[in-house]
């Protein structure tokens, strides 16, 4: 078992680590030859938020070597507050050189590689950051260690990205960003949100507390073509028929913290099962990479409409 | 949809019902500010009429406050007095504010954090506030909402008795819209006494700004406030004639002029700060004999936001201790006389001399 490979974009690998971070502990992570899975389960947190996302390789990554006797698949589970702090680290010694040259710590010509070790019989990932101090233009390294648990074949067949109907209704939610802001606003008001959406794409949030019902509604949002396998055709929809899902305010609030990763992102909404968002990293054309949130919608007593 | 279409869509949708009341503003901000005033509640006591909109918190015989709202910091003010009686009704000031600040342009934000600090060891989270957490990640968010100021327009309407006050908010007339439906509740009797300006021992009107400075100054650990006003050319008392000669130089000047004294004591000490009779800092002290009364430091940490933004205060004091502080905001347009655009007013009883 043999992994290693340089880390090109530390920026987005550190964005995307602090947006996982917000709502778990552990993540698993599965390398594979062309795509890195950033994996967390749903019992890794009480609102039941899974995380299964892919990113291409070349996003993030050059030098890329993994090889195992399992299809040269890797499968490793770490604490993401340890791969945090290292990341933290190597963005700010890295930098680009380009900005901050008040930067103390940052370096020139900086690079970042990680390989898979071991010390003893605790599997580890070694962290190298090089390059040539700004001050003294002589070579600097920092090592870094965090420890990594390599799971078994068994433990990665009893990860399964959870099953869901064909959503109801995909669009794009509006910047997420503004979406964050407004949503922890709704946090202090009530603790489940419903999220509706229909096909001329117009999203609803709806919040009610004894004291308030409150609906935010945006409108033109866009709804993107799909590839439906449209074999089983079934009658279609009408435009301005409303889906919904309640999810918890704060299960919302933890996927929006992707909005440091800042693509675009797409909704659907699984009626009364689950809130899917995908959310690009980089341009969709491209396809660098996409992080997978599933939100359980929760049933509602009083609200079944 | 624009907005346009929304409102006749909402106009149409309410047709049914004939609008006691349809206030309208392009900035909720003036109208938030005055709300978070008396934010010391939950709940507050809505009254509507020609005049614009009365509403009041209080805190059970110890403190009331209210916020007189006028028409004009609206675009568009029309009241339609029911046959019965005047509209009156509770809701919850918290849920109204949260509403106003939907687009996070009606917070408190860049209110200054020592302000925030007055309420002492408690941490007295104020009505409308809470955008704790979540929020301080602003280092990726790439410079969002830098000069850009965005205003939150508000249409609030009011159908009548039983009838929930309804509110649709949009920035700038663009971007997403909320609507928002507050539920309304049979009002508590509200107990606080009016002022008797008859009884009348102080009526000093000064500068906000000195005032606030004043409870800035205040030590948060201060338990209890002391207010002396001092009428202008009262004899020095004979116990006092042997203290130092620059203290009693000072000490005459302010009894030449007057002086209105305010004392914060707590359990680390006491704090004096005086405010003579002069015109740089009154410009009403009409006090005729001197009088010593004392408030609740608790009390008058709640003020200090009130005072936030306000150009003048008045306070007066009737014989009995009742106080009743009204704070005034910029006026920022020509309205003509007698026209504000809004008050604070608080009252509250002086503490009892064995409460101390």
């Amino acid at each position: 078992m043999r992994f290693r490979t340089h880390i090109i974009n530390i920026p987005l690998l550190h964005r995307i680590i602090r947006s996982l971070a917000a709502l778990a502990r552990l993540c698993v992570i599965r390398l594979s030859e062309d795509k890195v899975h950033f994996i967390v389960p749903g019992n890794e947190n009480k609102d039941g938020v899974q995380v299964w996302s892919q990113v291409k390789v070349e996003t993030l990554f050059s030098n890329f070597r993994v090889e195992s006797n399992n299809k040269n698949e890797i499968w490793l589970e770490l604490h993401l507050d340890a791969l945090l702090k290292v990341l933290k680290s190597a963005d700010s010694s890295i930098n680009d050189g380009i900005t901050d040259s008040r930067n103390a710590t940052s370096l020139q010509d900086g690079e970042v590689s990680l390989k898979l070790n071991k010390r003893g019989n605790q599997a580890i990932w070694a962290f190298d950051i090089r390059g040539r101090s700004q001050l003294s233009g002589k070579p600097m390294q920092i090592t870094h260690e965090i420890n990594v648990h390599v799971l078994s074949p068994k433990r990665q067949g009893e990860l399964n990205e959870p099953l869901c109907p064909p959503p109801d209704i995909h669009l794009v939610l509006p910047n997420l960003t503004d979406l964050r802001n407004l949503v922890s606003r709704l946090g202090t008001m009530a603790d489940d949100v419903k999220l509706s959406a229909n096909h001329e794409g117009k999203m609803e949030l709806t919040v009610r507390s004894k004291n308030v019902d409150l609906t935010t509604t945006w409108d033109k949002l866009h709804i993107p073509t799909q590839n439906t396998d449209s074999e089983e055709e079934e009658e279609p929809v009408p435009a301005d028929k409303m889906f919904s899902a309640v999810v918890p305010i704060r299960a919302m609030q933890k996927f929006l913290t992707s909005h440091l990763v800042g693509g675009v992102a797409i909704a659907c909404i699984c009626e009364k099962h689950c809130l899917i968002a995908y959310v690009y990293i980089g341009e969709i054309s491209e396809a660098g990479g996409v992080l997978t949130f599933f939100i359980p919608a929760k049933t509602f007593g009083d609200d079944d409409d | 949809m624009s907005q346009d279409e929304y409102m006749s869509q909402m106009k149409a949708s309410q047709a049914g019902a004939t609008q006691i009341l349809v206030a309208q503003t392009d900035d909720v901000r003036p109208f938030a500010r005055l709300l978070r005033g008396i934010g010391l509640k939950h709940n507050a006591v809505m009254v509507i009429s020609n005049e614009g909109f009365e509403i009041t918190v209080e805190e059970v015989k110890t403190l009331s406050a209210i916020a007189y709202i006028p028409t004009n910091l609206f675009q568009t003010f029309t009241y339609a007095p029911p046959d019965d009686d005047a509209p009156a009704f509770e809701i919850s000031l918290d849920s109204l504010l949260q509403c106003l600040n939907i687009f996070g342009n009606a917070g408190s934000a860049g209110s200054g954090s020592a302000l925030n600090n007055m309420g002492g060891k408690k941490q007295r989270r104020w009505a409308g506030e809470g955008e704790g957490g979540g929020d301080d990640d602003t280092s990726f968010s790439s410079g969002r909402g830098g000069g850009r100021e965005r205003r939150t327009g508000m249409r609030m309407t009011w159908a009548g008795h039983g009838e929930p006050l309804s509110m649709f908010l949009q920035d700038d007339g663009k971007g997403p819209v909320t609507t928002c439906e507050l539920s309304t509740y049979q009002p508590e009797e509200m107990m606080a006494q009016a002022f008797d300006i008859d009884n009348r021992a102080v009526y000093v009107i000064m500068k906000s700004e000195l005032f606030r400075d004043a409870l800035l100054d205040l030590p948060p650990s201060s338990t209890k406030i002391t207010l002396t006003a001092t009428p202008p050319r009262v004899a020095l008392p004979d116990h006092l004639a042997n203290a130092t000669s620059s203290s009693n130089l000072r000490r005459a000047h302010k009894a030449d002029v007057g002086n209105l004294g305010i004392k914060a004591q707590g359990d680390f000490g006491e704090t004096q700060l005086d405010y003579p009779n002069e015109k740089s800092v009154m410009e009403t002290f009409d006090v005729e004999t001197e009088v010593q009364f004392s408030y609740h430091y608790a009390h008058f940490a709640m003020l200090s936001r009130a005072l936030q933004q306000s150009v003048k205060i008045a306070l007066q004091i009737e014989h009995t201790g009742y106080l009743c502080l009204q704070i005034m905001m910029p006026i920022t347009k020509d309205l003509g006389t007698g026209v504000h655009m809004g008050i604070l007013e608080f009252k509250m009883n002086a503490l009892e001399e064995d409460e101390e």
